[in-house]
């Protein structure tokens, strides 16, 4: 009997029109645990090298860990997964929410989907009764609408969606998927390859999730955070991720006009307490998760917001406010909505739109083509229509609906410089000036700039909770927050390595659970007698298969590296001297390729590193 | 005037439960070592001291009207596994 999973894959064919499943065995579960250890491993085997990110060939991937569902606040999470289409490297992103543990418990840890229906499509799985049902009449919907309409012909308002709105309709590089409305798998342009496949959505609803080994034992873990889960979560209930706005912007880290500068005199007007004390109506939560960081925001006036379709978070604050010159909380709160609704990633959008606005102000674009909009830092009106144009790809939003790779080499005349991306993929929030393992993480990470595989160097210059935290893995000593050299880089493998393995559970960034926690919450759940070693294990092995994807599709050590703004210092603030050293950043990865146990000069990972992970087949993929 | 003290991240649990910042009526100015003793913030759990917008330590010296903020570590929008 398997405890934590089902052992069961649904595999779509969408130009067949075939539904099949596919048994796991527990060895395999046991290696991977799902989320990324699963859809790597997929991707490799039935991906053929070289695929077209947006054809039939690719593979879309919906997964599960062993922890979603479980009942343990941070298990409602599920990754997605697919060559991107933004990055033509290994794609994925996780989303919270309910959509992830519903899934579990219709019996199936993940869905892969594949080739491309002949018309829109989505797909209803309730239970074991799996349809694909026309969407036709859904096709062009923004998600609030799609949703209402799905809901209404399964006929079960308890029915949960993973759904694209227009803008991965349109394959928009920039598109997400939106697990019911404010929940997103952000990054990666994953709705583009949605899209691709004519499925507007999958709405999933089950009866029961698997059983799990030691079931008294996880019911004491989730009293035991019920009760404690205020003072642990800090700020996250009271202001959400938000609380970084002022925190950054007073350290000359909170992007501000396409990261030129660091910080922002109207960081107060888009400050998670401002939005606290001014449009919020409510604290939204992801399944059985009582901390409730997410942001419920009302707007009537200047513009109209639907709380339905959540608030804005940190990254989302910086890059269609700050990034973008905007201080206007409303206009803010309105472009996320819009996000939300047509299926757009925040980061990415705001991001593009920041560049837009740079290339504009330079005079690389003009009123000529931006439709006689003045698209200049700080007007928040146009930032707002810009949202909309991406997501439909109207005007000039047809080319920036690429992303800022693609769009700056349309421009041309120069505006590869502006282009705050690492291989395709836009920065997010978080300034590598300020944090340099950071933009080293960046660098390297396989989905292009992502800032949930690396590290936050200022929670360890100092003694304190984290630093405590990090002790059980032997770092004993507080490191110095602009440090680049080998004591830096070994705490980074091992926290990638952890958070590689979070994602391979799918367990919530955001849970303030001690390493041990964690292990002890896994045993009970799988029954398996895990160590941590095993679980440190299993995320370095995901991640070095991310890195055998890239290495297979063509991408090098060259396209490991950041932005040329980053070796220049701020105007001023904070970081005027900040600028980081080439020089470093270049040892510092070579480094990290070292402690990986991968090629100095290529990153490829060596033979004896993949047999040690117990994924020797690999190489082949190499050849 | 008087000082108005906000508490952010982890250093919200000084304030307890309270949302609204501290208001402090002063007649000199003090160190803000000072200001954290009386309100029980150890200083070691201090990431980041800010007056009225600009970076600060704990031997600044603030007065009436001052505007404070302390941060302790905050991650936004991504890991921080011992908050």
């Amino acid at each position: 009997m398997s405890f934590g999973y089902n052992g069961r894959i649904l595999r779509v064919d969408l130009s067949r029109g075939e539904v099949t499943v596919e048994d796991v065995r527990e060895a395999f579960f046991r290696t991977y645990f799902g989320g990324r250890g699963f859809i790597v491993h997929r991707l490799l085997n039935d991906v053929p090298r070289g695929a077209d990110a947006l054809s039939e060939e690719n593979r879309l991937v919906f997964a599960t860990g062993v922890f979603t569902g479980s009942g343990l606040a941070g298990s409602g999470r599920n990754s997605v997964g697919a060559k991107s289409p933004l990055t033509n490297a290994y794609g994925e992103a996780e989303a919270g929410g309910f959509w992830g543990a519903e899934l579990k418990r219709t019996g199936y840890d993940a869905i892969v989907v594949e080739g491309k229906a002949a018309h829109p499509v989505y797909l209803s799985i309730l239970g074991d009764e799996v349809q694909m049902r026309d969407a036709r009449h859904l096709w062009g919907m923004t998600t609030g609408e799609s949703c209402a309409a799905i809901t209404r012909e399964i006929g079960d308002a308890r029915v949960r969606l993973a759904q694209i709105g227009p803008a991965g309709e349109n394959l928009a590089r920039l598109a997400s998927i939106i697990n019911d409305l404010k929940h997103a798998a952000g990054r990666t342009g994953l709705g583009a390859v949605m899209g691709s496949k004519n499925l507007k959505a999958i709405a999933v609803r089950g009866p029961k999730g698997p059983p799990m080994a030691d079931a008294k034992k996880v019911q004491s873990f989730v009293k035991w955070f019920g009760a404690a889960y205020i003072e642990l979560s800090g700020g996250l209930h009271d202001v959400g991720t938000s609380d970084g706005v002022l925190y950054f912007a007073r350290n000359g880290g909170l992007p501000t006009r396409n990261f030129r500068e660091g910080t922002f005199t109207g960081a107060e007007n888009i400050s998670g307490e401002r939005m606290r004390d001014t449009i919020l109506v409510g604290r939204g939560s992801c399944f059985a998760c009582p901390v409730c960081c997410k942001r419920e925001v009302k707007v009537n006036g200047r513009y109209d917001v639907d709380p339905s379709y959540g608030g804005p978070e940190y990254e989302t604050l910086a890059a269609l406010g700050s990034n973008c010159g905007v201080d206007d909380l409303e206009a803010v709160a309105k472009a996320n909505e819009l996000c939300n609704a047509y299926g757009l990633d925040t980061i990415g959008t705001g991001a593009t739109i920041a560049f837009a606005m740079e290339c504009f102000e330079n005079g690389l674009i003009t009123e000529k083509e931006t439709g006689g909009l003045r698209l200049t830092f700080g007007n928040a009106k146009a930032m707002v229509t810009m949202v909309e144009a991406i997501a439909r790809r109207q005007g000039i939003g047809e080319i920036l609906a690429e992303g800022t790779l693609r769009a700056a080499r349309e421009i041309g005349k120069g505006a590869e410089r502006f282009a705050m991306q690492i291989k395709g993929q836009e920065l997010p929030m978080h300034e590598p000036r300020l944090k340099p393992g950071m933009g080293i993480g960046y660098a390297i990470s396989p989905t292009g700039a992502e800032h949930m595989m690396s590290i936050h160097d200022d929670i360890y210059k100092k003694a304190g909770a984290d630093l405590d935290k990090v002790r059980t893995l032997g770092v004993l000593a507080p490191i110095p927050q602009k440090h680049l050299g080998p004591e830096k880089l070994r705490l980074m493998v091992y926290l990638s390595h952890w958070q590689s393995f979070l994602n391979c559970i799918d367990m919530c960034f955001f849970m303030p659970y001690g390493f041990d926690q964690v292990l002890e919450m896994v045993r009970a759940i799988t029954g398996w007698n895990c160590s941590l070693w095993e679980l440190l294990k299993v995320g370095e092995r995901a991640t070095t298969l991310t890195r055998v994807f890239n290495l297979r599709e063509g991408l090098t050590a060259d396209d490991d590296r950041l932005p040329e703004r980053m070796f220049t210092g701020q105007p001023s603030g904070p970081l005027a001297d900040g600028a980081l050293k080439e020089e470093a950043v270049k040892s510092a990865i070579q480094t990290y390729f070292d402690m990986m146990g991968w090629d100095t000069a290529t990153g490829a990972p060596g033979r004896g590193k993949l047999e040690e992970l117990g994924i020797g087949w690999a190489a082949e993929c190499l050849r | 005037m008087p000082l108005r003290i906000r508490l952010h991240g982890n250093l919200r649990k000084y304030l307890g439960g309270r949302q609204e910042p501290i208001s402090l009526d002063v007649a000199v100015s003090f160190p803000l070592r000072y200001i954290l003793s009386q309100l029980g913030v150890p200083e070691g759990e201090v990431w980041t001291f800010s007056v009225n917008g600009g970076l600060a330590d704990a031997t600044t010296e603030v007065v009436s009207g001052d505007e404070i903020d302390l941060f302790g570590p905050v991650a936004g929008g991504s890991l921080n596994p011992a908050q």
